[in-house]
């Protein structure tokens, strides 16, 4: 299961794309009830589904690159295929140009040891324990959804002080 | 010589109207839109946004029913299939009309 993934990580990344796809689920359908112009939600399902088969199928064919799945982050490459597709549902760039930050950050994650960026800036993630040493290659990615959500937020807050 | 039928002969007076034009390209662009958005975004007033809608739910082009978000009662509306079909038809002969004047 997704190449040198444990089934705990497995099954914790199948819950944790689906509680992801739900939850937006229920976002578009209460927002939209909300603005009066409900869209269809078949892409989530649609979504959630070949998320699933990419999960647990995909990585038992070994037709994904060696290179992609060693470090286990393969997830953050579905994530970013999702997020692509939904700024292009939206036909929002801000959405499109957070997606293309946060898929270059999920490839770089994936292909490259994010570690000895961090310790060129002079900080030691590993603190003598190797578990550390992959922690910026899930905080890089993670990084930029949080400032992106961060900063949507606060738009969006200017936005409803200023109507 | 036989003179070739127009594209306008194409229009149908039902969907061409511009205000229910408009309901019918947001309807299709959407899931289901709200009598409030649809009055909002084409300017109308409720009674002229009313009577467009009756004219396409009776053409079977829309469908209309009521709902609640909380307590506060809603106006839903939805394209049809044959609702659909008719926009794109619409939107086919449009095309070959503008086609037609700019290669002229």
């Amino acid at each position: 299961m997704l190449g040198e993934q444990k089934t705990g990580e497995t099954i914790y990344w199948v819950i944790a794309i689906g509680a992801g796809l739900y939850v937006t689920w229920l976002w578009y359908m209460r927002h939209g009830r909300r603005v009066g112009l409900t869209t269809s939600t078949r892409w989530v399902l649609i979504a959630g589904v070949i998320a699933g088969l990419l999960i647990l199928v995909l990585p038992t064919f070994e037709v994904v690159p060696g290179d992609l799945i060693v470090r286990g982050t393969l997830p953050f490459l579905i994530v970013a295929a999702a997020l692509l597709v939904l700024a292009w549902a939206e036909r929002s760039v801000a959405l499109a140009v957070v997606a293309t930050t946060y898929s270059g950050a999920a490839v770089l994650a994936s292909l490259y040891d994010v570690e000895n960026i961090v310790m060129r800036l002079g900080w030691n993630p590993s603190f003598g324990d190797m578990r550390f040493s992959t922690l910026p290659n899930i905080l890089l990615p993670a990084l930029v959804l949080l400032v992106s959500g961060a900063g949507a937020y606060a738009v969006q807050r200017r936005r409803r002080s200023a109507a | 010589m036989t003179a070739q039928a127009h594209p306008t002969n194409g229009l149908d007076e039902i969907v061409h109207q511009r205000h229910r034009l408009g309901i019918l390209t947001i309807a299709a662009e959407a899931d289901s839109a709200d009598f409030g958005y649809l009055r909002e975004a084409l300017d109308l007033t409720p009674g002229n946004l009313s009577r467009h809608l009756t004219v396409l739910e009776d053409a079977g082009l829309v469908q209309v029913w009521k709902g609640y978000v909380g307590k506060r009662p809603r106006t839903w509306i939805r394209i049809t299939g044959q609702g659909r079909a008719a926009l794109a038809a619409e939107i086919s002969t449009l095309t070959e009309l503008l086609r037609r004047h700019q290669s002229s």
